[in-house]
């Protein structure tokens, strides 16, 4: 009889372990992850001023939602469920047992102070008083229903509230106490949260390290985290491939991946990107004239120039909505770009470009036709100088302007452009941005405003029917593309550079998030 | 003494608001400033950052905003920094330590290889070490610091993995670890020191060589070695002292490239990210920094100067 | 001139020439200047191909190649070619820096030794308000106003050296000024400017000069590493700082782009120091003959 049950269990046993070994090596326990990082000088969350400190305050707090790896839907986290009563209400139900950390000079060991709707209504408050870098949108009210259940209005329907990446998702859910205790600088300094790592020290601008929360909800693996400051990419390239780090979380430098896919012991994972294309001030003749606009991009042979330099790191781009995006790309809008210089040429004569002097260069009125590229540093620059080499070919006198980034947010801001390097992170609300008449003086660097345009977008805002925003959303981007008011060029995919002995790592997607639901990072012995 | 002492002091109050006040105008003409750079992201909240300028008095007129800072430094405050909203002061006192050790490190470098050769250089005057002394010191002089600095990445920190390449390493590691990642950030920046001092401690060697006074020890069968050290040596380190003295302040200055490349976090790359960014308050606070440890130093090397040699004496 | 001056002038200058070419290491500098300034002045005829022109086939080529005799950099340009380029630039930097510096600090050296007083406490004021700024910050700062481009970095650059010249010159005036010649010269009625810009000027010019020499190299490093740090001269213009600054990103894949610009560099300063050394040799006991 004792027999049977042990041979079973054995048996039991085996099969376990077979499909463990089947499905995935069990994750092994301790160790610590050594992350680079570019800039760390402050630490609250709603004040970050660098993506290095958004990593960390992701480790530190946790937020309701996290943009889960898959298809970058909202995942839940500190929510376990979340709805939509009307289209300007949001109701999100909290998990239970999750606890700040403790043993730090606000919450003493064994504390267990829970975390409740009270927490997330101070926090979502604190927010939109204090934030600069990300907003929520138009909130009205937030309050606490329950011990466990928030509701958000809105004056009117809010529909990236929880899908981008930027709004509730950047939230991380901060004790009441402990601004009230350390003050703002001081929470600055000794931020305190929920998440799966406690900050242990930090020392600006040299590094952070940051220890397993032993509370957490959800199991932790690593015993330490550690970021290092390394301000060059080179030199983080450099650091990684020495061992120095495990993983470069963004790699600024698409020359790099040349070296790094050489070797042997990293390996790299895509999320997300950029959008990148050629931007035209439309205020400023002659680029005011929709047909120089076109004659620009039809003399270009942007695959060569993609080709060259990019290729296979990104994908040709026909609008300006990302693939990763849940709504707005929309690859049919390829049939409106196309490299045909003869036409091009056609187009600019029949304008009244014409080479009278024999320079080689296209002039109307005595006047050359004369393109100042303006940009900043980053691997857009060799595809800018490819392109302006084409354009010259065809009689448009074009040059490449690099420019201190100070300078160049100045000029595209004040509209002191005629081209410039178009470039957006390609977040959910992209399209309004950079071509809403609002938001010229301020990212609108095109100085576009088109009134149908403005209207589609604003419907769009306000729709909460997937289906119905999806389809707004491309009517505005085709009018965008139609009236070429910027050139797509590519999206450049954005790269994490792990060391293989890190399982489990997803790059970092409005923050870095070691311990979701969907993962836990861990460390091969 | 004292009372001289007092006056330079005095005197440098007027250049230091004199260099406020160039810098302020160089910032306030430049292209571009901190707030547009917030309101060019694309997730700006464009409402706080509109607050947060008038909350920093950043809207009002330049002559304005000079008057406040003004005010705010009779008071001991630098201000805050525009992008990371924590002062001025704060960030300076984190990363000024860093600075003075790599300066410190570096002029210790510099005079540990610089005497010696020198002096060796000059007792074996036209020798093979004479001669690779001085071409050393040529090529230290002629070498650009970031070149050499990337040689040295290139050759100790990659190809030989003997040296860590970045930064100051993980706080709780340990002296010795420490010292490892000083070590060639110290030799980049040194080293047209070195080869300065080298070149200079030869010549002033070689001169007081053929001062009378060495010509009559030797004369009454002093021996060499003794009239090298106790009579030519002293008298040769003087002007070495006052070079060394001048040329650390612009190491100071040095550091900027050094902490650049081997991503040292020090003032000078605070100092030239602040200029990146246009964080006017950072950059009148790291200029001022900077100023201030220059004319001090220089107060104290004439200060030495003249204790040591009781001719000297100021007006 | 009589023809005794004349004559005094003409044994002089042998003199200098002699002891000049006496230096081994000032006569190997100048050979290599003269190199250099050949390639810059003459650079379409020496440079076998445009320095802009990329060929984004052949990245990364070795030295040695077929058409690249040092091989190519990242966007598949001749390096050999863009270095004789850039030997245009850092050499017409060093040279027109140190001019406006030297002309600048000269005249207020000479203004502020004459006359005393006030205009000597404004000048040395400005001196030290100038000496005391974070050189490196300042030229930022200004590059960050002005934007960067050749123009501006000769602009800056021979704005900040200036101090230098100026309390040399100062100092030289300040001795001359109670010599003999210049107290007859104003005794009999000869004007202020007169005397200082025929009779002093002229016996300050020697220290001047060997400064001058020993500052140009220091002008170019300065231009050099302003490229580097991406404040100077922007790519795709072929400075040799600039070009030190682009190869860094790719220092893992291809040490070869890093090596020339650098060496390069080393080589100018070099030959720079080398000829102001021997020169300061060759007009300095001639120096101390003339004061004594």
């Amino acid at each position: 009889m004792f027999k049977r049950i042990a041979l079973s269990v054995l048996a039991a046993l085996l099969v376990v372990s077979a499909s463990a070994s089947v499905f995935g090596a069990t994750p092994a326990r301790g160790g610590t992850l050594k992350v680079s990082a570019s800039s760390i000088q402050q630490l609250d969350p709603y004040k970050t001023a660098a993506n290095d400190e958004t990593n960390i305050c992701g480790l530190v707090f946790d937020p309701l939602v996290i943009i889960s790896k898959d298809n970058f839907k909202p995942m839940p986290h500190l929510a376990q469920k979340w709805e939509t009563p009307d289209e300007n209400t949001w109701v999100f139900h909290l998990r239970k047992g999750v606890y700040f950390q403790e043993g730090n000079e606000v919450f003493k060991k064994g504390a267990k102070r829970e975390v409740t709707a009270d927490d997330v209504v101070y926090s979502i408050q604190r927010f939109l008083k204090v934030s600069t870098a990300f907003t929520l949108g138009d909130i009205k009210s937030v309050k606490a229903l329950d011990r466990y259940t928030v509701e958000i209005k809105t004056p009117v329907p809010n529909p990236f509230l929880v899908a981008d990446s930027n709004r509730i998702p950047s939230v991380g859910i901060v004790p009441r106490e402990a601004i009230e205790k350390l003050g703002e600088d001081g929470f600055a300094r000794h931020p305190i949260g929920s998440g799966p790592f406690a900050l242990k020290s930090f020392t600006t601008d040299q590094g952070a390290v940051l220890e397993r929360n032993t509370n957490y909800w959800l199991p932790v693996y690593l015993d330490k985290v550690e970021f290092v400051v390394i301000p060059d990419p080179t030199v983080q390239i450099l650091a990684l491939t020495a061992g120095e780090v495990d993983i470069v979380p963004y790699l600024f430098n698409l020359d790099s991946m040349a070296t790094v896919a050489k070797n042997p012991k990293l390996t790299t994972l895509s999320r997300g990107g950029s959008y990148r294309g050629l931007g035209f001030n439309v205020t400023k003749p002659p680029f005011d004239e929709l047909e120089v606009r076109d004659a620009i991009s039809k003399a270009m042979d942007i695959d060569a120039a993609f080709n060259a330099v990019v290729a296979p790191h990104g994908e040709r781009a026909y609008g300006q909505c990302a693939p990763w995006l849940p709504h707005g790309y929309d690859p049919s809008l390829k049939s409106l770009w196309e490299y045909d210089p003869k036409e091009a040429v056609a187009i600019l004569n029949k304008a009244g470009f014409r080479d009278t002097n024999g320079d080689g260069i296209l002039d109307r009125n005595g006047k050359p036709l004369k393109v100042e590229i303006k940009t900043i540093a980053g691997s857009q620059v060799r595809t800018l100088t490819i392109l302006a080499t084409q354009l010259k070919k065809v009689g448009i006198d074009a040059s490449v302007l690099q420019q201190d980034t100070a300078v160049w947010v100045n000029d595209v801001i004040d509209g002191n452009t005629q081209v410039f390097f178009d470039f957006s992170f390609a977040g959910t609300t992209g399209l309004h941005s950079l071509f809403h008449s609002s938001s010229i003086g301020k990212t609108n660097g095109h100085y576009y405003s088109s009134s149908t345009v403005d209207s589609l977008l604003d419907a769009a805002l306000k729709t909460v029917d997937y289906k119905k925003l999806t389809s707004l959303w491309k009517q505005a981007q085709r009018k965008i593309m139609e009236d070429k008011a910027s050139i797509p060029l590519y999206f450049e995919w954005g790269y994490s550079i792990v060391n293989k002995k890190v399982n489990d790592f997803v790059p970092p997607w409005g923050g870095m998030h070691l311990v979701t639901l969907e993962n836990s990072v861990w460390i091969s012995k | 003494m004292g009372k001289y002492i007092v006056r330079r002091l005095l005197a440098t109050i007027p250049v230091l608001i004199g260099i406020t006040f160039v810098v302020f105008a160089m910032v306030s003409l430049a292209p571009g400033d901190a707030i547009k750079l917030m309101l060019g992201s694309e997730t700006v909240n464009a409402a706080n950052v509109e607050r947060l300028q008038k909350e920093l008095g950043l809207d009002r007129p330049w002559y304005e905003q000079y008057l406040r800072y003004m005010l705010g430094l009779l008071k001991g405050d630098m201000g805050r920094s525009i992008v990371y909203h924590r002062p001025v002061a704060d960030q300076i006192k984190e990363k000024i330590g860093n600075t003075v050790v790599l300066a410190i490190s570096s002029a210790i470098f510099a005079l540990v290889v610089s005497i010696p050769l020198g002096v060796l250089a000059a007792a074996k005057r036209r020798s093979w070490v004479d001669y690779a002394a001085t071409t050393l010191a040529m090529i230290g002089v002629s070498l650009p610091g970031f070149y050499l600095g990337l040689l040295m990445i290139l050759l100790f920190g990659v190809r030989l993995g003997w040296l860590p390449i970045r930064g100051m390493g993980a706080a709780d590691a340990g002296l010795w670890a420490y010292l490892r990642h000083l070590i060639m950030p110290s030799i980049t920046l040194g080293s047209a020191l070195a080869a300065i001092l080298t070149r200079l401690t030869r010549s002033s060697v070689l001169e007081a060589l053929s001062q009378d006074y060495v010509r009559t020890a030797r004369a009454k069968g002093v021996r060499e070695k003794i009239v090298l050290y106790k009579h030519a040596l002293r008298n040769a380190l003087l002007p070495v002292a006052t070079t060394f003295g001048l040329q650390f302040g612009s190491l100071l200055g040095g550091a900027v490239i050094t902490e650049t490349i081997f991503s040292w976090p020090g003032i000078g790359m605070l100092a030239v990210n602040a200029v990146k960014q246009r964080d006017i308050p950072v950059i009148q606070g790291t200029t001022l920094v900077f100023a201030l440890s220059f004319v001090l130093v220089t107060l104290a090397v004439d200060i030495l100067y003249m204790l040591i040699d009781p001719r000297i004496r100021y007006e | 001139m009589s023809r005794e001056a004349k004559g005094t002038i003409r044994s002089e200058f042998a003199h200098v020439v002699r002891v000049f070419f006496r230096h081994k290491l000032g006569v190997v500098g100048l050979v290599m200047l003269i190199m250099f300034a050949g390639a810059a002045a003459f650079a379409p005829a020496v440079a076998p191909r445009d320095p802009y022109e990329m060929d984004l086939a052949s990245p990364f080529l070795p030295p040695g190649s077929p058409g690249y005799i040092l091989g190519t950099d990242n966007y598949g340009r001749d390096i050999l070619s863009r270095l004789i380029y850039g030997s245009r630039i850092s050499l017409l930097i060093g040279i027109v820096v140190v001019s406006i510096a030297t002309v600048l600090g000269s005249v207020l050296g000479l203004f502020a030794g004459y006359y005393g007083g006030w205009v000597d406490n404004l000048v040395m004021r400005l001196v030290e308000v100038f000496y005391s700024f974070p050189f490196l910050i300042l030229v930022i700062g200004v590059m960050a106003i002005l934007g960067p481009s050749i123009f501006n970095v000769m602009l800056v650059l021979g704005l900040v050296s200036w101090p230098l010249y100026a309390r040399l010159v100062r100092a030289q005036v300040i001795a001359l000024k109670s010599e003999d010649f210049i107290k007859a010269a104003s005794a009999l009625g000869c004007s202020d400017t007169r005397i200082m810009f025929r009779h002093i000027l002229p016996n300050v010019l020697t220290p001047v000069i060997v400064s001058a020499t020993l500052g140009i190299p220091g002008a170019i490093l300065s231009s050099a590493s302003l490229g580097f740090l991406g404040f100077g001269v922007q790519p795709p213009t072929p400075e040799w700082g600039a070009m030190v600054s682009e190869a860094k990103d790719f220092i893992l894949l291809n040490s070869n782009m890093i090596i020339w610009p650098g060496m390069c560099i080393f080589l100018v300063v070099l030959s720079f120091n080398f000829v102001g050394d021997a020169l300061r040799d060759a007009l300095d006991p001639r120096l101390a003959k003339q004061l004594n």
